[in-house]
């Protein structure tokens, strides 16, 4: 009832910036796939040869259709990441809320529980189900006669939980009681170098492992502060 | 509690490795650009180039060696480049007693020497497809290739990784599945394809009378040609022993795109390849020929490249001196740089010989020509000068880098050569670029930069400290990881001490007692007046 | 014996170099309504984090209700109330959310009625959103969260800050009615000494970090006495007299600050300096309060300013 109650006041304190991530990425999605469906786009996105000539691996390999989308997922990712990392654990320092909150008659796991939860439920519900609706929307023929690779939807996933990085190293950020300009941002530093390490692997699996260590780490980090530090 | 313990090592840990990492990072960076900057401080004068390469045996040395029909080596040295294009680039030839036999510029050179088969053109190897399917924040590239019409895509086949097959797909309204295209032809299954095998290359060009590309594939055993357009699948060469090595082909009848119109020598359609048995397959057409040929001892697999004409199947040998062999150079990198220099000290030979090969595939000697290549220039003992002093300052100190070094040592002596370049990508070579520039070269400095390092965190934690075992414990990871480490240090470690009101030394607020004098910290004296009336 | 409901022993805060809270040693019997008063950054704030566990001690300890601040369990935390300094709430959120919030914590013990009624007296509605609210109002609210769940120790950070005389005044009217209703303990610091004076019946007095009083209100009172002596001559430069705080001395009359010192003591003191005439000045709280934390003259034990 308690980590409910919890759970609630944090799901609608982040509702904004989910909804605003959720809008962004269907409308913009949306539009970004419309385009790839319209006929020059779909006539003329593979390269036409002539006779008795060189062809380059690189007119061969083609980015996938969703690569706009790619994008899109990654920044929106990133942004809600950021946006509720600050909501969470920065806003309420600023509106010295934290001894309200911290005085709950719950243990201190259970409100970080319920923070992380929400967070969770952020990006599945609201970026992860609109991702879900528009690689399938785009895999239905005959929306593209070329259907994405299976890979890409994972890849997608992979973004997603990008983004749930970068939320950890705000949380991490936020709950730090340092100067900015000592290790107050090295969270968000670590953040930004599993991101780095992640586009560069081409293993689906590799860049899944980089992105749970780099969560596990900040979340150890996170749980330890928020549990002993003095607010 | 236990759980609580647990969490906080764990805690501190990971707390440990993201600073660790940031630090280091930013110190490699900060060394990259000191070291870039004393670089081109210290960059040898041009003329010390100039004067070797007015050298007749470095001339000699870096000179293109040809052939020519009969047997005959030229060797052509380029005057630099043209703006107008090869064709206008200027040549000097020579001949094997250094008489200049022809200068002029390439299109009016009047000899033709042989073509030797090279290497796919346009080829993406296996390394450079990882590469393209890198996640990137684009998502990963697909293979497709597109079956043409002269104005519009009919069909596209996709390559599937999973399943090692190609997928086809209809290109107009209502998309739809054609079939796969695998390794035994096309099918409409899935359940009947099966796969090529481990990719290792492929090239693509678009025949005549085609719009469509078609591919050549090759994995570990096998090497296909896959027409799309067609829908089908031949099987050109397999090794069902041995891994294929490379791939070279001449005078493909497909890949004749960039064919000289007015060759004089009538040459035969070839593929060699090399396996990793060490067997060289030369397979022929116009007849059609297969030839095994073992290399007799002395001649290096690697730099033997072959041609086939109609009177003749040659192959030409490239060899050089190895470097002597020397197994202490694995102890430590000190000795590895040592040998490394010692060796491009020396003056080294090299030759280039002429092989005919006949139907039993055994070799006949028709030419040889031998030169010696000088020791590399003293720009590099500069070149080490001017890199050395930010080598003083590493981001990992000698005792742990020559325990990396010792384990991992062949590694990082690929990652620190030529072989660490080949075939990578931009972030490989960066990578090792990195990690060559990271190198300690001056172990005394090192050592000195270690032990201030050290000093520095010893001064700033006794003071400080809370138990002796974590004392020692930070004390080893500063000495290990240098200035890196000693910023991890204070950054996690930086904590108030105050003046002891005892013995007027530092002590931490961590501590119950002063460490020097056990002294706790000091009681306010109860005034006499204050109201102190409990309940 | 009364039972402690609040104690410390040699509970110390140190930011950085600086001394917040020093060698703190408090108890809190049950039952009382205790002030705890000091002048700013004497560490008040500081104190009451430390006893609720949200700053930790750098030595030192503190219980509540017989548990220690740093392992409150959150059956324990239900059975403190506490306002926070500057009536800090979720923007966001109106009354009546917030009052969902607050339930959630205390299903069994929560007085709806109470609620109601306290929003009834401060006169707001479930339906307003807190940041629509005053400071006042939003101590009320504050209260009013703070009370419903019936909590047995009540800890107050400053509730009175920025609010105007007639607000103050309503909710202090409000907040000794309920505290006393139930027998509740309550701890509040404030600067306002007029406050604690009209609520309190314990005093702790606090003076850079360190506990300088701990009382009942009645024995500061009697305690801290200001007396003006009159002479005929010169007033003495030097003298002896138990209990001196504090001197101010013009030509020909001495003003003293007396801590503890009983009436029969200063008349015979006044016999022996030779003074013409005195008078015990009647102070409130507040002129007790700024007479007993004024700094102590340099070399003395007491302040002395020659006028």
């Amino acid at each position: 009832m308690r980590f409910l109650a919890i759970l609630r006041k944090e799901l609608r304190e982040c509702l904004p910036w989910i909804v605003l991530a959720t809008a962004v990425l269907f409308v913009f999605g949306y539009v970004e796939l419309f385009e790839r469906t319209i006929p020059q786009n779909i006539d003329y996105r593979y390269r036409l040869f002539s006779p008795s000539n060189d062809v380059y691996p690189f007119d061969l390999t083609k980015r996938s259709l969703l690569a706009g989308m790619g994008q899109l997922l990654l920044v929106v990712s990133i942004g809600l990441g950021l946006a509720m990392g600050i909501r969470q654990f920065w806003v309420d320092h600023y509106a010295g809320t934290w001894g309200f909150t911290v005085h709950r008659s719950v243990n201190r796991e259970k409100i970080l529980s319920a923070k992380l939860t929400a967070a969770a439920i952020g990006f599945v519900v609201s970026i992860g189900a609109i991702w879900c609706l528009l690689f399938l929307y785009a895999s239905k023929a005959p929306n593209f006669y070329v259907p994405p690779a299976k890979r890409i939807f994972f890849e997608g996933w992979v973004y997603i939980v990008s983004g749930l990085v970068v939320y950890s190293a705000a949380a991490l950020a936020g709950l730090s009681t340092v100067r900015w300009y000592t290790t107050k941002i090295f969270g968000l530093a670590f953040a930004a170098i599993v991101l780095f390490v992640m586009v560069f692997q081409w293993r689906l699996s590799y860049a899944f492992l980089a992105l749970l260590v780099g969560i596990f780490v900040l979340v150890v980090q996170i749980t330890q502060t928020f549990l002993n530090r003095e607010f | 509690m236990k759980k609580d313990g647990t969490l906080r090592h764990l805690a501190v840990i990971s707390r440990i490795f993201m600073t660790v990492l940031i630090l280091l990072i930013l110190v490699a960076i900060g060394q990259l650009i000191i070291g870039e900057m004393l670089f081109a401080h210290y960059y040898a004068a041009r003329e010390q180039q100039e004067k070797l390469k007015a050298d007749a045996r470095m001339r000699i040395a870096t000179s293109q060696k040809r052939i020519l029909p009969d047997g005959s080596i030229h060797l052509a040295n380029r005057r630099g480049y043209s703006r107008a294009g090869t064709d206008y680039t200027k040549f000097q030839v020579y001949d094997v007693n250094d008489n200049l036999v022809w200068e002029g510029i390439q299109k009016d050179m009047p000899y033709e020497y042989l073509d030797w088969a090279q290497n796919l053109r346009n080829s993406c190897s296996d390394e450079r497809m990882r590469e393209l399917k890198t996640i990137t924040s684009e998502f990963s590239r697909n293979l497709d290739i597109p079956v043409n019409s002269e104005e519009r895509t009919e069909e596209v086949w996709r390559y599937d990784e999973q399943k090692d097959i190609f997928v086809g797909y209809r290109y107009r309204q209502g998309g739809g599945k054609i079939g796969y295209i695998s390794s035994v032809g096309f099918t409409e299954l899935k359940s009947e394809a099966k796969p090529f095998g481990k990719s290792r290359l492929f090239s693509s060009w678009v025949p005549q009378n085609s719009f469509s590309p078609m591919l050549l594939w090759q994995t570990d055993h096998r090497f296909y040609q896959i027409n799309f357009e067609e829908h089908n699948v031949s099987l050109l060469f397999e090794s069902t022993e041995s891994e294929i090595t490379f791939i070279r082909t001449h005078n493909w009848p497909s890949l004749s795109t960039s064919k000289k119109e007015s060759s004089s020598i009538d040459y035969r359609p070839l593929i060699h390849c090399l396996t990793n048995d060490g067997k060289h397959w030369l397979i022929m057409w116009q007849p059609e020929q297969r030839l095994t040929v073992v290399l007799p001892e002395g001649l290096h697999s690697r730099s033997i490249s072959a041609t086939a004409t109609k009177d003749s199947i040659l192959l030409r040998h490239e060899g050089r001196e190895l470097m002597p062999p020397e197994l202490d150079y694995r102890k430590s990198p000190n000795q590895w740089q040592k040998y490394f220099r010692e060796y491009r000290s020396k003056d080294r030979k090299e030759w280039i010989e002429l092989y005919k090969v006949d139907d039993e595939g055994q070799l006949e000697l028709v030419s040889r020509f031998d030169w010696i290549r000088p020791a590399a220039p003293v720009t590099d003992e500069i070149q080490e000068k001017a890199t050395a002093p930010h080598r003083f300052v590493t981001a990992f100190s000698p005792p742990l880098y020559n325990v990396v070094w010792w384990i991992f040592h062949d590694k990082l002596m690929e990652l620190t050569t030529y072989r660490g370049y080949r075939g990578s990508g931009e972030f490989v070579r960066g990578i090792v670029e990195a990690t060559r520039w990271s190198l300690p070269s001056s172990w005394y400095w090192n050592w000195i930069v270690s032990v201030a390092t050290v000093s520095i965190a010893f001064r700033h934690g006794w003071s400080r400290r809370t138990s002796l075992a974590r004392f020692i414990a930070w004390l080893a990871f500063v000495g290990a990881f240098n200035i890196a480490g000693l910023l991890t240090y204070l950054a996690l470690n930086h904590t108030t001490v105050i003046k002891c009101h005892h013995c007027s030394k530092a002590r931490g607020l961590d501590q119950d007692q002063c460490v020097r004098c056990g002294t706790e910290l000091p009681v306010p004296i109860q005034g006499k007046l204050d109201l102190m009336f409990c309940a | 014996m009364t039972e402690t409901v609040l104690e410390s022993q040699s509970l110390t805060k140190y930011f950085g170099k600086t001394v917040a809270v020093d060698h703190l040693n408090l108890e809190i019997p049950r039952g009382c309504i205790c002030g705890f008063v000091g002048r700013n950054g004497a560490g008040k704030t500081t104190a009451i984090k430390l006893m609720l566990g949200l700053l930790k001690p750098t030595i030192g300890s503190s219980k509540l209700l017989g548990c220690d601040s740093m392992a409150l369990t959150p059956v324990i935390r239900q059975r403190i109330g506490y306002v926070t300094e500057g009536h800090r709430l979720f923007r966001w959120m109106s009354i009546g959310r917030l009052e969902k919030f607050q339930r959630a914590f205390f299903q069994k013990q929560w007085d709806e009625r109470l609620f109601a009624d306290m929003l009834e007296y401060f006169g707001l509605s479930k339906k307003q959103k807190i940041k629509h609210l005053s400071n006042g109002q939003r101590a009320q609210v504050s209260l009013a969260l703070a009370l419903a769940p019936n909590p047995e120790l009540l800890i107050m950070d400053d509730p009175t800050l920025g609010l105007d005389a007639a607000i103050r005044r309503q909710f202090l009217a409000g907040m000794i009615e309920l505290i006393m209703r139930e027998g509740r303990t309550a701890l509040f610091s404030s600067h306002i000494l007029g406050d604690v004076e009209r609520v309190s019946d314990r005093i702790v007095v606090i003076d850079k970090g360190r506990l300088r009083a701990n009382c009942t209100l009645e024995q500061f009172r009697n305690s801290v006495k200001k007396v003006k002596v009159a002479f005929a001559d010169r007033a003495p430069t030097e003298f002896e007299i138990e209990g001196l705080l504090n001197c101010r001395r013009s030509e020909k009359e001495l003003e003293l600050v007396l801590i503890g010192t009983d009436s029969n003591r200063i008349n015979e003191w006044a016999k022996t300096v030779g003074a013409e005439k005195y008078q015990i000045v009647q102070m409130n709280l507040e002129d007790q309060f700024i007479e007993y934390t004024a700094p102590a003259s340099k070399g003395k034990l007491f302040r002395w300013e020659e006028i």
